[in-house]
């Protein structure tokens, strides 16, 4: 089920809620917090039943797991390693084994017949949330807490299947009973707010550059000049307001339900270095990355070669995590280069005493991402170098006086493929800049005028609705 | 120093009054605050009311698709002009709130030949449920779910040889299997349903907009009649037979020249009748009449025999009206718009045989196969179509000639000549 559609919006979330409010205003707390976890599991269930067993399996064992973990003065490495191993083998079995096989079949021509395996909705986002738990319970830093708790913070639906990636410490204490029961006007406030904002950037502006981007994308010319810039900063922003607007919906509704999910974007495209990008984008990844896989491996504390090896381990895995493909890598890599880059070339300035304008900052970092975006986004590694090529002038320019004098004779708007376009993605690339972060708008602004910023919700909330459904015509050229 | 104890008296005093101000103000933030967020959410459940109720109002009374069952009003929403495009989608819904007794069921030859009338049934109780180019899977489709949603007393299904042909089997666009079984699934998910896709939707709004525009233009006209598109043969084409010229140049070279049919596409016709039997409706098939130059294409093409094949599979099912033939209508061009597509004079005729289940005396169409007499029969259309090409030797000729050159200037001209320009 995903948070924009009819039967999420109007069905599932109605009656989940109002259950919920009638659980807890009869006092039960726990009944509340129970028909959270079975909701989310019907939540995840609606997608492809069977795999329902899969997340129980491993919220049990991963329960259990973390108990005896946790349990006596001694806690030997080696039930870290079964827990943590059985966690990654579950996850390297659905995601990376035709991946495996693919390359294992380039390489030696073995010709493995590659299973098809599907994969399991969210399992990158709950196999690393009880990963972090199982260290955490390793280190004693976990405390006493109910299956039903540690369940509802494995599979509360709105962070269950795109993060954001929450951390135990910060969800288990928020489901007990007081918490769980009182109704908080800023909580929904804030939660209808959150929702109206992220279904509108998903709906209305990451939905509308879908096909942009996908003609770029997954067309078979391969790219000019134009096409290939538009088609690559179009996607720069079709994913930021996806997985940001996915994130706001999130944050939203954990507050209708009286829960706090952490902030997951803020601003990234302000970012004037790497660094700061990956302190604004997907934080509760990059948080995660670095108290699980950086630091672990050991950071900047051994030096600065070592560091360096560190941060391009850290992110090749983190480019793995996002999907099984070299492309992925690809991208993890170039993030790995930039952030060695930002890093080094701090150091070097900071001798120097040279200090970077922010805007060249800006435009090194704003275009460097959007360029790794192309690999990971494109299907393949020969369509990513087709955009790349693209990119820099090598499948030629268009011609655009042409094309606009032909669009212009025949009066087609659709072979119109740059103006409009560049304005759209102007102002998308100002708004990044100068609007608020939607947390802050809803957090700071509504509090002084709620009355407009209810009218905003309206507005935002009533058009991402009117565009959930598109109607697609038929032409009928006859038998 | 009294000054002094008086002037720090009144210091005290006054930081006393300012904590005590400070304690009060921290006391009243959360409360003014609580205040500003319930300000928030009352307002934000008005606002939503207000726009949902202003959307549906909107919508109900311009009601572009014609599927609220509101008034027409000449010069606003009397021409639903977005109608065209969208058949796949409003049909049903129409279908639904209308709830007919008798239906028709078949491809353009339904939705712009054959108005919604059936003798001795209330016109209102009489739907087109005719979709263009609907090929046997996508009817089998829409047969099913309608029939799911409401049971007619009469299904009356129209088809075509090309129907059942094997280059037809994905749904066009528009088509939504989603749409059919919520519309049948119960009053609720159909109003659900109709509500997202014609009150709930950008598209919908600009719809509206285009209707009311076309209204202005157009304030004595009507698109559709009960799911009939009266609009079609209105049209003016380049010369009154440039469109008959050009259809029989089309499908002669190209869609009857590549017909095979799909043994799944009779299947599938199986399971149309099944579901049928299964609801109670009586269901009466029949073969629209094509032109008779048609069916001399279908013989150069080497179709004839495939033509027969195709009325010995329907007949397995039930007696067949077969106006298909070389007879008194298709030998006549003045009854087609093109030789595909026939007037809504000779429908009239045809229902009338449908209804009664006879022949109309003194004319030559129609004739009802049945198992028994389907050889007899073919026999019969056979003669007829040699007698036909035997009086109009030229368009054989003519039809031959443009199988081996596909030489469209070379048929234009002879076509000109034996068909009219």
């Amino acid at each position: 089920m995903l948070f924009n559609s009819y039967v999420f919006l109007f069905l599932f979330l109605p009656v989940v809620w109002i259950l919920f409010r009638a659980l807890s205003g009869f006092k039960l707390a726990r009944g509340a917090m129970g028909l959270l976890a079975v909701a989310s599991l019907v939540f995840y269930s609606y997608w492809n039943p069977p795999f329902v067993a899969l997340i129980l399996a491993s919220v049990v064992f991963n329960f259990c797991w973390g108990r005896w973990l946790g349990r006596g003065d001694r806690k030997p490495r080696w039930k870290l390693a079964i827990g943590v191993g059985v966690n990654l083998a579950s996850i390297a079995y659905f995601k990376y084994t035709g991946f495996l096989l693919e390359n294992v079949n380039a390489l030696t021509g073995a010709g493995i017949e590659i299973p098809e395996i599907f994969l399991p909705l969210g399992i990158s986002f709950f196999t690393f949330q009880q990963i972090a738990y199982l260290v955490d319970c390793h280190r004693g830093l976990t405390k006493e807490h109910s299956f039903w708790q540690y369940c509802l913070f494995v599979t509360f639906f709105p962070q269950l299947i795109a993060g954001p990636i929450v951390h135990h410490s910060e969800m288990m204490p928020q489901f007990v009973g007081d918490n769980i029961r009182r109704i908080s006007p800023r909580m929904l406030s804030l939660g209808i707010t959150l929702l109206a904002i992220g279904l509108f950037k998903k709906v209305m502006i990451a939905d509308t550059l879908s096909p942009w981007v996908a003609a770029v994308f997954d067309g078979q010319a391969d790219p000019q000049l134009i096409a290939a810039w538009v088609g690559t900063l179009a996607y720069t922003f079709q994913i930021y307001f996806d997985f940001s607007g996915y994130s706001d919906m999130a944050m939203g509704l954990g507050y209708l339900f009286n829960v706090e999910l952490p902030v997951n974007f803020a601003s990234p495209y302000r970012a004037t270095n790497a660094v700061e990008f990956w302190r604004r984008w997907h934080m509760t990844l990059s948080r995660f990355l670095r108290d699980y896989l950086y630091i672990p491996l050991g950071g900047n504390r051994k030096g600065p070669v070592r560091r360096y090896v560190n941060l391009m381990a850290t992110m090749l895995l983190g480019g793995l995590w996002h999907g099984a493909a070299w492309t992925f890598v690809l991208w993890g890599g170039l993030h790995g280069l930039y952030l060695c880059a930002a890093h080094g070339w701090g150091k070097l300035s900071e001798k120097a005493g040279f200090r970077t304008p922010r805007v060249v900052g800006w435009l090194l970092t704003f275009v460097g991402v959007a360029f790794a975006w192309v690999f990971f986004r494109a299907t393949s590694m020969e369509r990513a170098w087709a955009v790349v090529k693209g990119m820099v002038g090598a499948n030629g320019v268009e011609d655009v006086g042409a094309t606009l004098a032909n669009a212009e004779n025949n009066g087609i708007v659709e072979s119109l493929p740059f103006d409009e376009r560049f304005a759209v993605l102007a102002l998308l690339l100002v708004v990044c800049l100068v609007l608020p972060n939607s947390w802050t708008w809803a957090r700071e602004k509504i509090e002084r005028m709620p009355v407009l910023g209810a009218a905003c919700a309206v507005i935002l909330f009533v058009s991402a609705v009117l565009g959930m459904t598109r109607i697609s015509e038929f032409l009928y050229f006859q038998f | 120093m009294s000054k002094k104890k008086k002037s720090k008296g009144k210091t005290d005093t006054k930081t006393d009054t300012k904590t005590e101000d400070r304690t009060q103000q921290k006391a009243e933030a959360p409360e003014k605050k609580r205040k500003i967020w319930k300000i928030f959410l009352v307002a934000f459940v008005l606002l939503l009311v207000l726009a949902v109720v202003g959307l549906y109002g909107f919508q109900l009374t311009v009601d572009p698709f014609g599927v609220w069952g509101g008034p027409q009003i000449a010069g606003f929403n009397n021409y639903k002009s977005v109608q065209d495009k969208n058949e796949r989608m409003w049909k049903i819904y129409e279908y639904y709130h209308l709830e007919p007794d008798v239906v028709f069921f078949g491809s353009s030859r339904i939705n712009y030949c054959t108005p919604a009338k059936w003798p001795g049934v209330q016109d209102e109780k009489v739907f087109n449920f005719g979709l263009n180019a609907a090929h046997i899977p996508e009817e089998s489709y829409y047969f099913a779910g309608a029939l799911e949603a409401h049971q007619p007393e009469i299904a009356a299904v129209g088809l075509d040889l090309l129907q059942f042909s094997a280059i037809y089997n994905n749904p066009h666009e528009g088509y939504s299997q989603e749409r059919l079984d919520m519309v049948a699934g119960s009053p609720l998910t159909a109003f659900f349903y109709k509500s997202r896709e014609t009150v709930l939707s950008f598209d919908a709004i600009e719809r509206s907009f285009d209707v009311m525009e076309a209204s202005e233009e157009r304030p004595d006209d009507v698109y559709h009649i009960r799911g009939w598109d009266t609009q079609r043969l209105q049209r003016k084409w380049k010369t009154p037979r440039w469109k008959f010229r050009q259809q029989l140049f089309r499908y002669h070279t190209r869609t009857y020249r590549r017909y095979r049919p799909a043994s799944e596409n009779f299947d599938m016709f199986g399971d149309m009748m099944d579901k049928a039997e299964e609801l109670g409706v009586k269901v009466v098939l029949y073969i629209h009449p094509v032109h008779a130059d048609f069916l001399v294409s279908y013989d150069v093409n080497r179709k004839w025999k495939l033509n027969e094949q195709f009325k010995r599979a329907l007949v397995k099912h039930g007696p067949v009206w077969d106006f298909n033939y070389v007879n008194d209508i298709s030998r006549d061009r003045d009854n087609y718009q093109d030789p595909s597509h026939f007037l809504a004079a000779v429908s009239e005729k045809f229902v009338e045989v449908l209804a009664t289940d006879e022949p109309i005396d003194g004319l030559d169409f129609g004739m009802k196969l049945t198992r028994d007499n389907i050889e007899e029969a073919l026999v019969e259309q056979r003669e007829a179509l040699d007698d036909y090409m035997e009086q109009n030797p030229g368009i054989r000729q003519m039809l031959e000639d443009a199988r081996r050159t596909k030489d469209r200037n070379a048929f234009n001209r002879a076509a000109v000549r034996l068909i009219g320009r």
